[in-house]
């Protein structure tokens, strides 16, 4: 059940140029929230901008009862978050929207970048729970323009899942694409562990390769979208995606699922933020 | 909030002892919207709050006077293709272009749950014209759980949608219609995309409305200086927030002087400080819209900021306070 908080701001720090983590005091969101939810964060007495920004979960510390946010300052609103001091308050609900959703066997890649980063962090964490035999199942993809744009690049190291980096000019691990690094690595697990699933947040463009890599290759998939968010809890009808119509037989793993002709509109916020790749209509 | 930046102070207001007692007991918060008796003024607004289903994971339902639903219409309608919103300076704009599940499964899927939740329910329609109004009033009259009909006259976002509202003849016809097709009272939805609202206002009353609300969206465009498009791929689209508050004040101000019916204030209800101008202005209720995107929760604390007020300054009902509005001698009447 999402809450409405006046959250204490904790902590504010600049962790690449340009991009903040700001930590917020919310224990009911700290308590539920899942990798790839997303929270509606606003100053408490903003008029203009009026609505929330929508900013997915990056850490949900349950004993402290805080969450993490990752944001990069791109417009009006992000550029007022940046002022935001410890010691004040910040209008926060959530968490939102539909979590990835994690089958207990088999191996997973977590693929993105710029700030698609913060929901793949999260998702990475659990990962690393995995017992130490899975944790080499997980690999985790980042790409970026340069190596000062990589995001909680020692974050993921820690958490004890493979991760590789790509930028577009070579300054750090593959010169090029991230998703050049995507079908060796889905191969290679294919073999070693049957099934594979991918999981991917961060521009368009990126999302619909790794989309068309995993329908290719008869992986699943699942995709963590954007969209402008007024409401952001499913009320207004503002960030709609355009997805096929679906049918699904059996249970479980024993699950079919499958897509008809029939379009429709579905919301980011509430039938999302996640969804399966091949439900998604990328040329529109 | 404190009272005295309200826009009345308690010691200016003649309080009757009866009042000071009604005051210190719990205020009674109940309104009537001609036929029809809400629980207490405030309101969600069509289409800023589904079908309820959301909401409720925020709001108890049953503590609102009313909860408007998303406008449905006789086929269910897949709305227009995104970008449907963009933000404006203290509002936004939005083409959704009515999505809605349609007038059968809103009645089969959606009443329901609104049903259990024990929310009155006012079901807001649209027709493409005035027979299909009457048809979808006709088909909500049978069945349980609508308290009232509000017409949505005026959508901007679809083609020929502003038809009815900027047309007197229009508007009349359709409100009679509607109330030779349905029992329940009915409510009609005033566009402020016209020249005269008053004169549209009168048109509905003399139509049969129970009530006027107003005022749905201002018909606006954003663009895109970079690539030169427009921010939403309607071109245009509907402002609302506190932008049009003003707006929507002085048009409640004039039809509330010119109507003999309850009137329904809507436009950039933010806080109880907000939604009190309104009701000195003559409403004697109002809806909350686009706020509800800041915060879920708004509308409750829109409600509980009124009933404080009411309070302090011990007044024992709403009705009290509709119409308060004080005026210096001799002020020109905007009313026609
Ligand atoms: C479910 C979801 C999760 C998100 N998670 C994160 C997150 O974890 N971290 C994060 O930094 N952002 C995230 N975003 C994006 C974030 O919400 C926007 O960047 C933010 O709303 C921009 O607000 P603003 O007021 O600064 O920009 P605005 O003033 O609203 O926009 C300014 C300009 O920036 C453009 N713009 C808007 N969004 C973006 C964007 N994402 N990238 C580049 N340009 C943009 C606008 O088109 C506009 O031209 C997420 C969005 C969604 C829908
Ligand atoms: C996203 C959005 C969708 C709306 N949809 C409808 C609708 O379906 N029917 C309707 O009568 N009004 C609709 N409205 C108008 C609102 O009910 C209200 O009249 C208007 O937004 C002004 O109030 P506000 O400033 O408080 O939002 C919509 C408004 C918004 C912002
Ligand atoms: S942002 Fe309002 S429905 Fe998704």
């Amino acid at each position: 059940m999402p809450s409405v908080i006046s959250a204490p701001i904790l902590a504010h720090r600049e962790v690449a140029p340009r991009h903040f983590v700001l930590t917020l005091h919310a224990p009911p969101i700290a308590a539920s929230a899942q990798p790839g939810q997303f929270v509606q964060v606003r100053g408490v007495d903003w008029v203009d901008p009026l609505l929330p920004r929508p900013f997915s979960v990056m850490r949900a510390h349950r004993d402290k009862g805080d969450i993490e946010i990752l944001y990069r300052v791109v417009g009006k609103g992000t550029a007022l978050m940046t002022r935001w001091q410890p010691g004040g308050n910040a209008q926060v609900f959530g968490p939102l929207g539909k979590p990835f959703q994690l089958f207990p066997y088999g191996a997973r890649v977590l693929i993105g970048g710029g700030v698609g980063i913060p929901p793949l962090l999260m998702l990475a964490e659990q990962c690393g729970r995995r017992p130490e035999a899975m944790r080499a199942a997980t690999v985790v993809l980042q790409g970026a323009r340069t190596a000062d744009q990589l995001l909680c690049v020692e974050d993921f190291q820690r958490t004890g899942v493979t991760l590789e980096l790509a930028t577009d000019d070579g300054s750090t691990g593959h010169h090029g694409l991230v998703t050049d690094l995507l079908k060796p690595h889905i191969s290679r697990l294919q073999a070693r562990y049957g099934t594979v699933e991918v999981f991917t947040c961060g521009p368009m463009a990126m999302m619909r390769a790794v989309a068309e890599t995993c329908r290719d290759g008869g992986v699943g998939c699942q995709v963590c979208l954007e969209a402008p968010m007024p409401c952001g809890f499913g009320v207004c009808m503002g960030c709609v995606v355009k997805v096929r119509g679906a049918w699904e037989i059996g249970q479980g793993s024993r699950r079919i699922k499958g897509w008809t002709m029939e379009r429709h509109y579905k919301r980011v916020c509430h039938d999302g933020p996640v969804f399966d790749a091949n439900e998604v209509v990328w040329d529109e | 909030m404190s009272s005295d930046q309200l826009p009345v102070n308690s010691d200016q207001l003649l309080v009757t002892p009866h009042q000071q007692r009604a005051g210190r007991d719990a205020p009674s918060l109940q309104i009537h919207i001609g036929p029809l008796c809400l629980r207490n003024p405030v309101m969600t607004a069509s289409g800023t709050c589904g079908y309820g289903e959301e909401l409720a994971e925020f709001v108890p339902l049953d503590k609102l006077g009313a909860i408007v639903t998303k406008t449905v219409t006789r086929h269910p309608r897949e709305g227009n293709p995104p970008p449907r919103v963009c933000e404006t300076a203290a509002g936004m704009l939005n083409a959704i272009g009515l999505q809605n599940v349609g007038i059968e499964r809103f009645i089969s899927d959606k009443l329901p749950f609104l049903r259990d939740a024990g929310a009155t329910v006012i079901a807001n329609i649209a027709g493409e014209d005035v027979a299909e109004f009457a048809e979808l009033a006709r088909r909500l009259d049978g069945v349980g759980g609508v308290a009232a009909i509000e017409l949505n006259l005026s959508c901007p976002n679809v083609a020929g949608g502003l038809d009815f509202s900027t047309d007197p003849q229009l508007t009349e016809a359709t409100c009679a219609a509607v109330k030779a097709a349905t029992r329940l009272p009915v409510i009609a939805k005033l566009s402020p995309n016209v020249t005269d609202i008053v004169a549209i206002a009168r048109a509905a009353v003399a139509g049969g409305a129970d009530a006027v609300s107003l005022i749905n969206t201002l018909v606006g465009m954003a663009i895109d200086v970079k690539t030169r498009r427009p921010k939403l791929a309607n071109v245009t689209g509907g402002l609302s927030g506190p932008a049009i508050k003003p707006v929507a004040l002085r048009m409640v101000y004039q039809v509330a002087q010119a109507v003999s019916v309850p009137v329904i204030g809507i436009g950039g209800i933010m806080t109880a400080e907000d939604a009190l101008e309104f009701l000195l202005a003559g409403a004697s209720a109002v809806q909350v819209g686009t706020a509800t995107f800041t915060n879920p929760r708004v509308s409750l604390d829109v409600l509980e900021g009124i009933e404080r007020w009411m309070q302090e300054n011990g007044m024992g009902s709403v009705q009290e306070i509709v119409g308060g509005l004080r005026l210096a001698e001799h002020v020109p009447t905007l009313a026609r």
